[in-house]
């Protein structure tokens, strides 16, 4: 059976307040799924301090939000989700420019690949890294992907094809020089 | 025309993720176009993708449930706080209304000398005082009603 979280249903707020997570479940929501969702963020962003705001957000936006209860999987889903409309707010917004950081920041090991991983990402459209961190490094589905996004689940295959051709051209030709 | 997508690209991608990849996925991969490319840039993903998880520990649960109580706490006092500043708003533009309305019975009374008396005065300022009073009521009311409504749905958006 799917583990099931129990989050407060679509009733009045006073209500939902009362019947909402409390810390404890709280917690292990957060052991389970915050590490997945501060590595997309900052596998993104390129940056740890913006990540790290962001994943606080998204849990908050999501324990004062309190959704209709959920299987574990769709919690999940919905984390990214969340996460990501928090991502494409701040670039609207301006806020920041994605990949200010050196590579020290943000990636420390594996030099080589880290560099070559790091220039792609930069060369990419913030929506070509969040569908192939989804897709690559989550393992999710086209429909997956479409509810983390809010893309449609054809206009994720596309997307996703296209940025796949476009890391390959720039990424395996830098791997097979070494 | 090339093909964009092959069947075997998600079994790859798991594959690889759980470091199981068949032999045979592993020949279909050989064979794949599209598969070979999912795999240099899956790999090279995941390969990042571990060290950054290794590497970057999330802040502690409790932190961040602290932040959240917090947040709680300001919506609720703005939610709570609301229906007393359109209260305020209200009252405002009541005693605007009222003193308006003595202004101009009273510049009527100096200069066409409509003014026929203390008690025609105080009736109709009275009655004008009232019917502001009762129409602020409403208003305020309706409001209070709309707005224990409107408390039942959300303030944040995802």
């Amino acid at each position: 059976m799917d583990e099931t979280f129990s989050i407060a249903g679509a009733v009045p707020l006073a209500e939902k307040e009362a019947a909402g997570m409390d810390e404890q479940e709280f917690r292990l929501l957060y052991d389970a799924t915050a590490r997945p969702i501060l590595a997309y963020l900052i596998g993104v962003t390129g940056r740890r301090d913006v990540a790290e705001d962001l994943l606080q957000e998204t849990y908050c936006r999501f324990l004062v939000r309190q959704p209709k209860p959920m299987e574990a999987n769709e919690t999940r889903r919905y984390l990214f989700r969340i996460a990501t409309n928090q991502l494409r707010d701040r670039w609207r917004r301006g806020v920041d420019e994605p990949w200010q950081e050196t590579a020290e920041d943000g990636y420390s090991v594996d030099v080589d690949m880290q560099m070559d991983v790091q220039a792609v990402m930069q060369v990419l459209k913030p929506r070509e890294r969040e569908l192939l961190w989804l897709a690559y490094v989550e393992g999710m589905d086209h429909v997956e992907k479409a509810a983390a996004t809010g893309l449609h689940a054809l206009s994720v295959r596309m997307l996703l094809f296209r940025a796949r051709k476009k890391a390959a051209g720039l990424l395996l030709p830098r791997r097979e020089a070494v | 025309m090339s093909r964009s997508w092959c069947e075997r690209e998600s079994d790859v991608v798991q594959g690889l993720r759980t470091g199981q990849l068949s032999s045979e996925l592993r020949s279909h991969v050989l064979g794949c176009s599209i598969c070979t490319e999912t795999q240099g840039v899956a790999r090279s993903m995941l390969r990042v993708a571990a060290v950054v998880k290794e590497e970057n520990e999330p802040i502690a649960a409790g932190l961040v449930w602290r932040r959240v109580e917090k947040q709680r706490k300001e919506i609720a006092l703005k939610r709570a706080a609301r229906p007393l500043i359109f209260m305020r708003a209200l009252s405002v533009v009541c005693v605007v209304l009222s003193v308006a309305w003595g202004v101009r019975y009273l510049w009527r009374s100096v200069f066409f000398g409509v003014f026929s008396g203390r008690n025609d005065l105080l009736n109709r300022t009275v009655g004008s005082a009232a019917a502001i009073a009762v129409l602020a009521i409403a208003i305020g009311a309706g409001y209070l009603l709309h707005d224990s409504r409107r408390s039942g749905e959300d303030v944040l958006s995802v």
